[in-house]
């Protein structure tokens, strides 16, 4: 049997092709990514096979943890200022220029207003996520939720009497019905009747 | 070009040699190459490619007394489910009669059953639906037109002159229900195109019934 003649081959591989899909790949998932925004409360949220797409403008976003803590976040730095300021009028809270600017620059909050100034005085996200009284109090005795959304409706009426903002509520897969319902109640004292439920979209079987 | 080894071996080495002497055409591609995939790295772990949707919810506005609503429908087109807690979920036809409780059934929230229970008490309306949905499929008709033809359908279905065979879901979930059992009922009751939902407390009876239903 004649030997086999391998070829003398090189033992650098060409990697071109798999650095062109590499890099490929890296400008796809760079234009396609949509980065998580930092969250105070980790919520997982249930599948539907709604089709809708999440509302981006004008958002009042309502997020109840598992735990049934209420958390708000509504866009526009000078809008939550605003809000924030018609709150402190109404709880007679006392808050500095440094500490409205702090929060129109904070997003998603979650404080009673009580302690909205140690709330304020917190360093970074990390310090917030363990702040002891995370979350807007929405029972009936102490209901700051309903006036929030009265402020922040109030607020979206004054700046332009046409739009509409669009509630969203977002919820944990085990948060409990009846702290929803607390703030359905408060929105419905509001008398905002539709919301967005956000879910992560599922295919539809029949 | 990546080429591992560096620049002296592979096959173009003969002709690489007599040209040695001048600066080599070739850049070492290495350091770029590591941070392309570190990029990739990182965007495969950071990015949610997966935007969530949203579902519509309305509830009825706030009247001065919470009026029944459930007498306004006949019982054989109302079916009322009642989420409980432990993903548990119960349901029963038409409204109470005085004096009388009426007999809770046991579901699930599965495809077998849920979905079947209200599928067969809706059979026809989902039928005409899915019959829109197909000619939009094949093309008869525009696809903007089936939102508000379908809505259209259901609306009509509950009325007197439509025909009354759309059913009407009244859905009650008890505290310790969670938020997954109720979008996963609103999920079903959009999915079996059933013509109108509202979403209401559960009546104290109900309540009381409840701890009693078969477990």
């Amino acid at each position: 049997m004649p030997k086999i003649k391998m070829p003398k081959s090189s033992p650098g591989i060409d990697m071109t092709p798999m650095v062109d899909l590499a890099f490929l790949l890296v400008t796809f998932f760079m234009l396609a990514a949509q980065f998580k925004p930092e969250e105070l409360v980790a919520v997982e949220i249930p599948s539907s096979i709604a089709e809708k797409k999440i509302p981006k403008e004008n958002v009042i976003a309502i997020t109840v943890s598992p735990k049934g803590q209420v958390l708000l976040n509504i866009n526009g730095e000078d809008r939550r200022v605003n809000i924030l300021k018609r709150m402190a009028e109404k709880y007679k809270t006392n808050l500095t220029p440094a500490e409205y600017t702090k929060f129109g620059k904070m997003g998603m909050f979650g404080a009673p207003m009580e302690n909205m100034k140690q709330y304020l005085a917190t360093k970074n996200e990390g310090e917030r996520q363990k702040f002891p009284k995370l979350g807007i109090p929405a029972d009936s005795l102490n209901n700051q939720f309903k006036d929030w959304i009265y402020t922040a409706l109030t607020e979206y009426h004054s700046e332009n009497a046409a739009i509409r903002p669009e509630i969203s509520i977002k919820a944990d897969n085990t948060t409990e019905y009846k702290y929803i319902q607390l703030v359905i109640d408060g929105l419905r004292e509001n008398n905002a009747n539709a919301y967005s439920l956000i879910t992560s979209y599922e295919a539809k079987q029949q | 070009m990546a080429e591992l080894g560096g620049g002296d071996g592979g096959g173009h080495g003969k002709h690489e040699k007599k040209r040695a002497k001048k600066a080599s055409g070739r850049v070492d591609m290495t350091p770029m190459v590591d941070l392309g995939f570190l990029l990739l790295t990182f965007f495969v772990l950071t990015s949610t490619l997966k935007e969530p949707k949203v579902m519509d919810l309305v509830v009825p506005a706030k009247k001065p007394q919470d009026s029944t609503q459930a007498t306004k429908f006949p019982a054989d087109r109302t079916i009322n489910l009642l989420l409980s807690g432990k993903n548990k979920i119960y349901y029963y036809m038409g409204g109470k009669k005085a004096g009388e409780v009426p007999e809770f059934k046991r579901t699930t929230y599965s495809r077998s059953g849920l979905r079947k229970v209200l599928l067969d008490n809706n059979t026809r309306l989902n039928k005409e639906v899915l019959a829109l949905e197909e000619q939009v499929k094949a093309g008869k008709l525009p696809e903007d037109s089936l939102k508000p033809q379908v809505s259209r359908l259901k609306m009509k279905s509950m009325t007197q002159s439509g025909g009354q065979y759309g059913l009407l879901a009244i859905i009650k979930p008890a505290d310790n229900s969670t938020y997954k059992n109720l979008v996963d009922v609103f999920d079903e009751l959009n999915i079996t195109n059933v013509a109108n939902k509202a979403l209401v407390k559960p009546a104290p009876w109900e309540l009381e019934a409840l701890k009693l239903a078969p477990q």
